[in-house]
C-alpha cells in the first residue's frame, strides 16, 4: 500500500513539485513499478531507499522520461510536474528533461571535451552561442557545484583528467547549467570515496534551497544524513514514506524497520 | 631440475619464441621497404616527379600524371565513400539492433570480402560500357564500393565503443537524439573513425585490378571525369611489364612514391584531427 | 538473522536488568530500615556504588555501539532508552543512600510505619515495583495504576508538608529527617515514572506521560 504524501507532514506554504499518480512501469513483460503514487515536496531532498531490484532507479527514470529510452520499456499512469502530466499526449520529452535533470551513478563527463565545454554543453548544443552568457553560466554552475575554485585556473583542461569526486561535481555543474527545476540523482556517491561523498552531500543541502532534489541511494546512512523525506521501496511498491526523522527513529511498517536495521535476510 | 627452474626455462623459451615471431613478421615488411627504397630512390628526380610518361622505350618521362591521378582518385573516392560509409556506420550502431540492421551488416561484411577485380568488372559493365569510355569517375565509383564497407564497419565499431553512459548524459541534458549522435557520440568515436578511414584509403590507394577495368591508364594528365586517367598502381604495373631497365627503375620509383603518399596521408590526417582530449 | 549489533544490545539489556534488581533491593532495604530501624548504611553504600559503576559501563557500551553501528529505529530507541533508564536506576541507589544517611546522621527513631511517612514509603516501594514490572515485561496496562500511585504519592507529600508547616512536630530532628526522607521518596516515585515512560517510548516510538 503506498502512501501519497509523507505521513506526519505539516502543511507548509510550499507545494508538491513532482507527483506521480498510479505510476506503473514495465521492462517488456516484467512489471517493475506497481501503482506508485508519491508526492515530493518542493525545495526539499527526498531519498528513495530499498534493496537492489526494488525499482528505485526505474522510478526516478520515469520522472524525466529516461525510462522509455530502453527498448521494450513501457509506462502507464501520470507524472505531474507542477501539476502538469509529463506523459500527456504531445508533450516533448526533451523539454521535460531540461526541466528535470539527472546525475548518474558513475561520473560521465563527455570525454572529448574540456571542463568548460562540458558544463556549457547542455546550452551550446541547444543553440546558445553567446560566449559572454556562456561564461557567466559556466562560472555560476561550477560555483554551485563547489568546483569553481578547483578548476577556475584551467577551464580548458580535459574533463576526464579530474578526480572521481571532481568529475561527479562537474556532471552536477553540467546538469545545473541548463537550469532545471528538479535534480534527480541516481546513487551519485556510490563510486566515490568518503571525502568526495561528503563534499557532494554538502552540496546537496545547498542545492535544496533552490531545487527539488530526489536521490536514490542504497546507503541508508546517506539518506539519513541528507534527506528531509524518505521513501522505502520494496518489490516495485512504496512501502512507507515519511519524514526522514520519523522513518529512521520510528518506522511504522515492520518491513521498513527490518530493512533499515539490517535484518533483511 | 626443480620445478621452479623448469618454469623459468619455459618462460624464457616462450619469450624467445614470441620475439622470433615478431621478427619473422617484421622481416618481410622491412625487406620490402628496403628494396623499394634501394631501387626506387635512384629514380627520383625533379624531372621524374613532374613530367608525364614519355614514349615507350624512351628513358625520359616521369610519373607526374600518375601521382596526380592517384591523388585525384583518393579525393574523389573519399568524397563518395566516406560520407556514405559514415552514415551507414552510424545507422548500424545507433539504430541497427533489429532484423534490417543485421541484414545490412551481413551484406556489408560480404561486400568487404569481394575480390576487387569483380568490383572492377561490375563497374565496367555499369559505367564504362554505359558511358562508352573508361573514365575517372568509374574508377572513383569502383574504389568507393571497396572503401564503403570498411568505413561503415570501423565507424560502427568505434561508435559502439562509446559507452552508453555518455549518450545517457547527453539525453538527460535535454539534447536531441540526432544532436547527441553528431556532437557527442561521433566526437567521442573520432579517433577510431579516422583510423578506419585512413585504413580504407591506404587500401584503395594500392588497388590495381579495378583500375584496369575502369580508368584504363593514360600517358596524359587528368583529362576530365569522363576520360581515362593514370594512377600509380597502374603505372607500376605497366612499367614492371616493359622489358627495359629504365622502366623497371621507374617502376620502383613509382612504388616508392605511392608508399610515401599513403604514409604522409596517414601521418598528416592523424596530426590534423588529433583532439586535445582523445584518450588519457 | 543475527547482527553484530545484537550482541551489544543484549549486553545492554543484561546490565539494565541487573541494575533493576539491585535498585529494587536497595530502595526496599533502605526504606524498611528507615521505618523499622537498622544500620544498613554500609550495605546501601556498597549497592549504590555498584549501581553507579554499572551505569558507567552501560553508557560506555552504548556510546561504543552508536559509534560503530549508527543504529536506527528500534535499535536506536533501545540504546537511548537504556541509557536513560540506567540513569534513573542509578538515582535510586543515590536516594536510597540519602535515606540511610539521614538515619545515620540524625540518629532518630522516625515515625511509626503507619504514619504519613510510612504510608509514603509503602506507596513508593509499590510504585517502584510497578515501574520495574512495566519495564521487565512491557506490561503497559499497568501505566494507569502507576499514574494513580504517583498522584497519591504527590498528594501525600504535599499534604504532609502543609501539615508540618501548620502543626510542626515537637522534635526538631524528627521533623527534619522526615521532611528529607519524604522528599527523597517523592523523587524515587518520579524516577519510577520516568522508567515506565521511557520503556513505552522504547517499544512504541511515541511518548506517553505517566505524570
Amino acid at each position: 500500500m503506498s502512501n501519497t504524501q509523507p505521513t506526519n507532514l505539516k502543511e507548509s506554504a510550499e507545494g508538491y513539485k513532482i507527483e506521480t499518480e498510479n505510476l506503473n512501469a514495465w521492462f517488456g513483460k516484467s512489471h517493475v513499478l506497481k501503482e506508485i503514487s508519491l508526492k515530493t515536496k518542493e525545495n526539499a531532498i527526498t531519498a528513495i531507499i530499498g534493496p537492489s531490484g526494488c525499482g528505485k532507479s526505474t522510478f526516478i527514470r520515469c520522472l524525466n522520461r529516461m525510462h522509455e529510452l530502453v527498448p521494450n520499456a513501457r509506462v502507464s499512469g501520470k507524472v505531474l510536474l507542477d501539476g502538469k502530466n509529463i506523459y500527456a499526449e504531445g508533450v516533448d520529452p526533451v523539454a521535460v528533461r531540461r526541466k528535470v535533470g539527472m546525475v548518474f551513478q558513475k561520473p560521465n563527463p563527455f570525454p572529448t571535451m574540456s571542463v568548460y565545454d562540458n558544463v556549457a554543453s547542455g546550452l551550446k548544443l541547444t543553440g546558445l552561442r553567446d560566449r559572454k552568457k556562456l561564461d557567466v553560466v559556466v562560472k555560476k554552475s561550477l560555483e554551485l557545484a563547489f568546483l569553481w575554485d578547483e578548476v577556475k585556473d584551467d577551464l580548458d583542461k580535459s574533463g576526464a583528467s579530474l578526480s572521481g569526486g571532481q568529475q561527479q561535481r562537474l556532471c552536477i555543474a553540467r546538469t545545473l547549467a541548463v537550469e532545471p527545476e528538479v535534480v534527480l540523482m541516481d546513487e551519485p556517491c556510490s563510486a566515490l570515496d568518503p571525502q568526495a561523498t561528503a563534499k557532494i552531500e554538502q552540496l546537496m543541502t545547498k542545492l535544496e534551497e533552490n531545487y527539488t532534489v530526489v536521490i536514490v541511494t542504497h546507503n541508508m546512512q546517506q539518506a539519513a544524513r541528507v534527506s528531509d523525506f524518505t521513501a522505502f521501496m520494496y518489490l516495485g511498491e512504496v512501502v512507507e514514506y515519511g519524514s526522514t526523522r520519523q522513518i529512521f527513529e520510528n518506522p511504522k511498517n515492520e518491513l521498513t524497520e527490518r530493512y533499515i536495521t539490517g535484518k533483511f535476510g | 631440475m626443480t620445478s621452479y627452474m623448469i618454469r623459468k626455462f619455459k618462460d624464457k623459451l616462450a619469450f624467445i619464441l614470441s620475439f622470433l615471431c615478431v621478427l619473422v613478421a617484421i622481416i618481410p615488411l622491412g625487406s620490402i621497404l628496403m628494396e623499394v627504397v634501394k631501387n626506387g630512390a635512384p629514380a627520383l628526380s625533379i624531372q621524374f616527379l613532374t613530367s608525364p610518361p614519355g614514349a615507350v622505350g624512351e628513358a625520359e618521362g616521369g610519373i607526374a600524371s600518375s601521382i596526380q591521378g592517384t591523388l585525384i582518385l583518393i579525393g574523389l573516392t573519399s568524397l563518395i565513400g566516406v560520407p556514405l560509409g559514415l552514415m551507414s556506420g552510424v545507422y548500424l550502431a545507433e539504430f541497427g539492433d533489429n532484423v534490417l540492421g543485421r541484414s545490412i551488416r551481413f551484406f556489408n561484411d560480404v561486400l568487404m570480402q569481394f575480390p576487387s577485380i569483380v568490383v572492377g568488372i561490375f563497374v565496367y559493365m555499369l559505367m564504362v560500357l554505359a558511358l562508352g569510355s573508361f573514365s575517372t569517375i568509374a574508377g572513383a565509383v569502383a574504389l568507393s564500393i571497396i572503401m564503403l564497407p570498411i568505413v561503415a564497419r570501423t565507424t560502427e565499431e568505434s561508435i559502439k565503443l562509446v559507452p552508453n553512459s555518455t549518450r545517457e548524459a547527453a539525453m538527460a541534458l535535454g539534447i536531441r537524439r540526432w544532436r547527441t549522435i553528431i556532437s557527442i557520440v561521433l566526437n567521442s568515436a573520432r579517433s577510431g573513425i579516422v583510423t578506419g578511414t585512413l585504413l580504407s584509403i591506404a587500401r584503395i590507394a594500392g588497388e590495381t585490378a579495378p583500375l584496369i577495368m575502369t580508368i584504363l591508364g593514360s600517358q596524359w594528365f587528368f583529362a576530365g571525369l569522363k576520360a581515362p586517367m593514370d594512377a600509380l598502381p597502374l603505372r607500376v604495373w605497366r612499367l614492371a611489364l616493359l622489358p627495359y631497365d629504365y622502366a623497371h627503375q621507374q617502376g620502383w620509383g613509382a612504388a616508392l612514391i605511392l608508399i610515401i603518399i599513403v604514409l604522409t596521408l596517414n601521418v598528416g590526417v592523424r596530426f590534423a584531427t588529433r583532439g586535445r582530449y582523445t584518450g588519457r | 538473522m543475527s547482527r553484530l549489533l545484537d550482541t551489544g544490545l543484549s549486553e545492554l539489556s543484561n546490565i539494565v536488568y541487573e541494575m533493576a534488581e539491585l535498585a529494587e533491593r536497595t530502595v526496599d532495604t533502605s526504606i524498611h530500615a528507615y521505618l523499622e530501624g537498622g544500620t544498613i548504611d554500609i550495605q546501601i553504600r556498597a549497592w549504590s556504588d555498584a549501581l553507579r559503576s554499572l551505569h558507567d559501563s552501560l553508557e560506555e557500551r552504548a556510546v561504543e555501539l552508536i559509534a560503530r553501528y549508527q543504529p536506527v529505529a528500534t535499535d536506536l530507541r533501545i540504546i537511548k532508552s537504556s541509557m536513560k533508564i540506567a540513569y534513573d536506576l542509578s538515582r535510586f541507589g543515590r536516594y536510597a543512600l540519602d535515606i540511610s544517611t539521614v538515619l545515620k546522621i540524625l540518629d532518630v527513631h522516625p515515625e511509626p510505619a503507619n504514619g504519613t511517612v510510612g504510608e509514603l514509603g509503602k506507596k513508593t516501594i509499590e510504585a517502584l515495583h510497578v515501574a520495574i514490572e512495566i519495564f521487565k515485561n512491557r506490561n503497559f496496562e499497568l501505566m494507569a495504576k502507576l499514574t494513580d500511585l504517583e498522584n497519591e504519592i504527590d498528594e501525600l507529600y504535599r499534604s504532609y508538608l502543609r501539615n508540618m508547616v501548620e502543626k510542626p512536630s515537637k522534635n526538631n530532628q524528627t521533623l527534619i529527617s522526615n521532611i528529607l526522607v519524604s522528599r527523597h521518596l517523592e523523587r524515587i516515585a518520579d524516577h519510577a515514572c520516568y522508567i515506565a515512560e521511557e520503556t513505552y517510548y522504547m517499544v512504541h516510538g511515541r511518548t506517553m506521560y505517566v505524570r
